[in-house]
């Protein structure tokens, strides 16, 4: 490496690029060493806080600023509006999670600081990941989310689902991790670089994917994607691991991992290519029918909830799909899977918190059967949780709605119109199981062996966390124009 | 281009004659005294005998991970000293000391972190 590309590195561009990143490293560390002094919990939280918030107001900045810095790092790493914005994202659905974790693990709080510490590495992560231009970059991206996240899904190391659903995690993830590397290679061997700006020249495009050896590394590549955003044939852990996983995590994993994983999916969307865009909508429709028939037959609403993941992340793929078909709107798919997924965190991450609510308080509180009557018990929760229901199913006035209308009309563009019917149709069927909650909540009283009101208060966090969801949701459904100019 | 690996090719003939060496002349010098134990096959000491399925302190465990932990500061470590040189002369020494820095100094915190928690600790 020459003189000149050794400077570069170190420009001034670099540090404003990474300085959302940099916030995060800090405060996980300093997070890290407050819990070896003897600190109280109010002022690690506030810790915790401050990271989050600097992290987000330096996204946020990004947004609002003149410039952006770009491409930094030798092109490996990129900073713009996109990547600001998806930060912001992450922030706030670490946030989510952070704040409706607050009081989940009351009974046994010994690690709460470890906890808090793995959350925010996972935010540096899926930073890294978001920006990500390099192939190697995003790897390392990829495991200090993962890595975090295996250990947060095992965190009630006392009950044995939540260490099943952390070695499943682990050996699945484990496995998928082994398949980027293999791709990689395999592309690396082909072009000599692990830059994705070799695919953004026709020219060098069209004669790496010409060889057998780069389409097999792209496939593997997308493979190992498709295992991170839950989609057809890669989603078979999700219902197991997202029941095991303490309930504020699953709402991290529903939420962030994706949200991360699309947003390198987009980054190297020009990878693929464009004779893909077929199997791509096929497997996306698959993914929505199986996520929705599972859904369907769900009695625990937090199983119900990743069979809704699976196909929400169906429906983004449609989108990614019609992209590669060559989508006449420019950036129309990044903006559709940004708007779509940022409704999803605010959404997804809410009624998972909401759960995470019920569960602390009683027993089992999470299948339908225990949701009977909540509207009388706690008309504020059921009222939450009804709109996050409705918003999942794409009602207007949710950001759901926009956000799934988006993404349909990027397929709609790129004239693949009988794939966005089933889509649509598909999504339909999705409105059978959130009414069901929603029935269950208000319409039905509680039967026999439903768990008695609760007295107990909800804690300032959660409740902090909860009208921030319902928040989001509906100024994103009533009010978007502020998302839309900025992405 | 082949020639380059001679070096390789040299030190493995070494290698593999220093231990076929070693075997060899401590059978043909050695006094042999055989024993129960001595036939035994060598296991770094313990009885190769029973289960392979017995429990192992969880403790070998944390100690197998802070190795991997510190082994890795030096395969970072070493490609930098290395290249120290050339990075002065390139005009970004002191910037990638003050990385270089950083990334032990992480390192010292999770050292730091395992020490005060009490991973160190061999009886508790």
């Amino acid at each position: 490496m020459n003189a000149s590309v050794l400077k570069t590195l170190f420009s001034d561009a670099a540090y404003a690029a990474l300085a959302p990143l940099f916030a995060l490293g800090i405060g996980a560390l300093a997070v890290l060493v407050a819990g070896l002094f003897p600190l109280g919990k109010v002022a690690r939280a506030v810790l915790v806080l401050l990271t989050l918030l600097a992290a987000a107001a330096l996204n946020v900045g990004m947004l609002l600023g003149d410039s952006v810095p770009g491409l930094v790092l030798d092109g490996t790493f990129v900073a713009d509006r996109t990547t600001a914005m998806w930060g912001v994202i992450f922030t706030i659905g670490v946030g989510l999670a952070w704040l409706f974790s607050r009081h989940y693990y009351d009974e046994d709080a010994s690690h709460q600081n470890e906890h808090d510490v793995l959350m925010l590495a996972s935010a540096l992560g899926m930073s890294l990941m978001a920006g990500a231009r390099d192939l190697i970059v995003f790897f390392i991206g990829l495991e200090l989310l993962s890595i975090p996240l295996y250990a947060l899904a095992a965190f009630r190391r006392n009950r044995a689902k939540s260490v099943e659903a952390g070695l499943k995690y682990f050996l699945l993830g484990a496995f998928a991790a082994g398949f980027f590397l293999y791709g990689s290679a395999l592309i690396y061997a082909v072009s000599g670089t692990l830059k994705l700006d070799v695919f953004a020249d026709p020219a060098s495009r069209a004669k790496i994917l010409e060889s057998p050896m780069a389409l097999v590394g792209v496939a593997m590549l997308t493979g190992s994607l498709f295992f991170k955003i839950s989609v057809f044939p890669f989603h078979l852990w999700v219902p197991d691991v997202y029941e095991g996983s303490p309930t504020p995590v699953t709402g991290l994993m529903a939420t962030g991992t994706k949200a991360a994983a699309f947003a390198f999916l987009l980054n190297a969307l020009l990878a693929l290519p464009s004779s893909t865009s077929t199997s791509l909508a096929i497997i996306a429709l698959i993914t929505m029918a199986l996520g929705n028939l599972g859904a369907l037959v769900q009695q625990d609403v937090k199983r119900m909830l990743a069979y809704s993941g699976i196909a929400h992340a169906g429906v983004v793929l449609l989108g990614i799909a019609g992209a590669v078909a060559g989508d006449p709107k420019q950036g129309g798919a990044v903006q559709a899977a940004l708007f779509y997924m940022a409704a999803y965190v605010a959404t997804a991450g809410g009624a998972f918190g909401v759960l995470a609510l019920l569960e602390r308080d009683g027993e089992r509180m999470t299948t339908l059967e225990g949701l009977k009557g909540l509207g009388q018990r706690r008309p504020y929760l059921a009222a939450a949780l009804t709109v996050f229901m409705l918003s999942l199913a794409g009602i207007p006035a949710t950001g759901g709605f926009l956000g799934k209308w988006m993404v349909f009309s990027v397929a709609v563009r790129a004239e693949m119109i009988p794939a966005a019917v089933v889509g649509v149709l598909l999504s339909v069927v999705a409105l059978g199981y959130y009414l069901r909650v929603i029935i269950a909540m208000w319409m039905q009283e509680p039967g026999e062996d439903s768990p008695l009101a609760s007295t107990r208060a909800i804690a300032l966090p959660a409740t902090l966390a909860s009208a921030a969801c319902v928040a989001l949701v509906l100024v994103m459904g009533l009010a978007p124009r502020w998302f839309l100019d900025h992405m | 281009m082949l020639e380059s690996y001679a070096p390789i090719l040299i030190y493995a003939a070494v290698v593999i004659g220093f231990a076929v060496a070693n075997l060899v002349i401590s059978d043909l010098l050695g006094r042999k005294r055989r024993t129960i134990d001595k036939d035994r096959p060598y296991e770094s000491g313990m009885t190769p005998e029973g289960s392979a399925r017995v429990r192992l302190s969880i403790h070998f465990y944390l100690v197998a991970v802070l190795f991997i932990l510190f082994d890795v500061e030096s395969i970072f470590l070493v490609p930098w000293a290395v290249s120290a040189r050339a990075l002065s002369e390139a005009g970004v020494g002191p910037i990638v000391f003050a990385e270089i820095s950083l990334f032990v100094g992480v390192l010292a915190i999770g050292l730091a972190y395992v020490w005060r928690k009490g991973g160190l600790e061999w009886d508790r």
